[in-house]
């Protein structure tokens, strides 16, 4: 179960997407600059952080697409909790602009009260601190 | 007749007729002792007064000093006669005294207020005042003496046959003129006492009333005494004093009722907020936003419940125009599967020097959807009909009935896509129509 709640910390919305598929990512968003002087010294000037960035691709029905939608267009700009597949609280922001929900499949039944039976995968980059 | 008295000799220069059968003259040179004088007279008898008035009235303000120094002047005046009567040797005397009195009197009042001042209602004060007065009489006396003068007349006495001086009688008057200074010091006390009223910090309001009573004795030891009275009749007003700042008793005690009207206002607001999220049976799968109570300033939160679907035949249409009556329309299959929902937000990301990631947009900065839709297995009367359609109202809002039976208005983004031919009497082509749900 992943769990998104917004905006934090009041966390007036929350929405609960299954597991993100296989091929998650998350790395950290420090930077580093080199320099190399006359004679040859490097310097390396960084940007420590302790954020990560975070990459899930959901496969969603077509319904539960439509609520992430909502949520996304509500909340873009807002804080939102997140709790992954892994139990881990993440607090953070979407980074992801734009995001495309993509009907890959078809599926049956159809989950009422659309009428018809569909998958959508759609991939977010989440950018944030693990609690 | 010629005479001439001092005291304390007379000479009687004077001719005697006799009346003798020897027709002689003789001159006598007669010395006159006085027998009564001032000392030897006797005082027989002495009445006299002496009345002395005196008044006096000071008004005066004291300003703030700890000590004042009033001058009080007293005038005295008054008479004494007396009588006197003397006799002694033969020689009665008899004298009246006329004397006359002038004094006065200047007495330097120091008061040296003992009172200080305190914070209640009413004090009384004592000061110890010595008035030293000096009263300086200066009498006139004047005295008239009645002297019987004897002549002396030698006789001779037939039994012893000795020249016997017979003493006949010689009047004389002698007058004397003496002065007297009669002078006394006398310490006078005098006490004075100050009611003081209503004391407060700023300006007391006090009066003070002071009595003083003045007694001198004048005793005339040689010819008489007399009791002199002078009643002094001290009164003081003060109308006003500040208060001595070296006097101040410093166990005061001030109160004071301090009302004080305080308007706060707290910038912290307290809300209650509630979030929640119900872990049942398919949430994974159905439209289910589990929406709490927000803040005032969150945002507004996705629709909870999702819109019914509206009938209609599989398929979708564009129509032309967008508002009011179509009047053209152009209808086709579904996209095939694979069709993208764009969201695009136009929004500011930024970091701050923390490290923080701040998210920014404006309501009234523009959201976009874009739908991404593929046709294929147009024939060759659609693909004509779509590039017809995309021809004539390019740039022009338009509506479109997806196939789930929403209808959306916007435009279509790519009026110049191309119209693959992928088969025979088979096209496929790309469409992005860019809207929002009516």
């Amino acid at each position: 179960m992943f769990t998104l709640s917004a905006p934090y910390p009041s966390q007036q919305t929350t929405t609960i997407l299954p597991n993100p598929q296989l091929g998650n990512s998350e790395a950290n968003t420090g930077t580093i600059t080199r320099k190399v002087a006359v004679d040859g010294t490097r310097y390396t000037y960084v940007r420590s952080s302790d954020r990560r960035k975070f990459t899930w691709s959901f496969r969603l029905t077509r319904n539960k697409a439509l609520e992430l939608v909502a949520f996304i267009k509500a909340y873009h700009t807002s804080a939102v909790r997140v709790e992954d597949h892994s139990g881990r609280v993440i607090i953070g922001v979407f980074r992801t602009n734009p995001f495309e929900f993509e009907t890959a499949l078809a599926s049956k039944p159809a989950i009422l009260p659309l009428r018809r039976g569909e998958q959508v995968t759609i991939t977010v980059e989440f950018e944030g601190v693990i609690q | 007749m010629p005479l001439r008295v001092d005291r304390q000799f007379v000479e009687i220069l004077c001719s005697l007729a006799s009346s003798t059968e020897h027709n002689e003259s003789a001159t006598v040179a007669v010395d006159v002792t006085p027998a009564a004088t001032l000392n030897h007279a006797a005082v027989i008898g002495a009445t006299g007064t002496l009345a002395v008035t005196a008044a006096c009235s000071v008004t005066t303000v004291l300003g703030l000093a700890v000590s004042t120094v009033v001058d009080i002047s007293a005038f005295a005046e008054g008479h004494i006669r007396l009588y006197e009567a003397a006799s002694g040797c033969g020689i009665d005397v008899a004298a009246s005294v006329l004397s006359v009195y002038n004094g006065s009197a200047t007495v330097p009042f120091e008061i040296t207020p003992a009172a200080y001042i305190e914070r209640v209602i009413s004090r009384t004060a004592t000061t110890a005042i010595i008035v030293e007065t000096q009263v300086a009489v200066q009498g006139v006396f004047n005295r008239e003496i009645e002297v019987e003068v004897q002549t002396i007349t030698p006789t001779l006495d037939t039994t012893t046959y000795l020249l016997t001086d017979i003493i006949s009688g010689l009047d004389c008057d002698v007058i004397v003129n003496q002065d007297h200074l009669l002078g006394t010091v006398q310490p006078i006390g005098i006490r004075a006492t100050a009611a003081r009223t209503l004391v407060r910090a700023d300006a007391i309001d006090l009066a003070a009333s002071t009595e003083v009573a003045v007694g001198v004795g004048l005793v005339k030891n040689e010819t008489g005494s007399s009791q002199v009275a002078i009643p002094i009749q001290v009164s003081v007003v003060v109308d006003k004093c500040l208060v001595g700042s070296a006097e101040i008793d410093p166990q005061c005690i001030a109160s004071a009722a301090i009302v004080r009207t305080l308007v706060a206002e707290c910038g912290i607001i307290v809300e209650s907020r509630l979030g929640y999220a119900v872990s049942e049976s398919g949430v994974e799968f159905q439209y289910r936003p589990f929406i709490g109570a927000g803040g005032a300033a969150d945002p507004d939160p996705p629709a909870a419940t999702l819109a019914d679907p509206l009938d209609g035949e599989d398929g979708c249409q564009f129509i032309y125009p967008a508002v009011g009556e179509a009047t053209d329309t152009l209808s086709l299959r579904p996209p095939q599967l694979g069709n993208r929902d764009r969201l695009s937000f136009t929004r500011i990301l930024t970091e701050t020097r923390g490290g923080t990631v701040i998210a920014y947009a404006d309501v009234s900065w523009p959201k976009t959807h874009t739908l991404v839709m593929t046709f294929s297995a147009l024939t060759p009367v659609e693909k004509d009909n779509v590039l017809a359609f995309f021809s004539n109202h390019f740039g022009q809002e338009i509506g479109f009935m997806d196939w789930e039976r929403r209808y959306w208005r916007g435009i279509v983004m790519t009026p110049g896509e191309q119209a693959v031919q992928d088969r025979d009497d088979s096209y496929t082509i790309n469409v992005e129509f860019e809207g929002e749900v009516a």
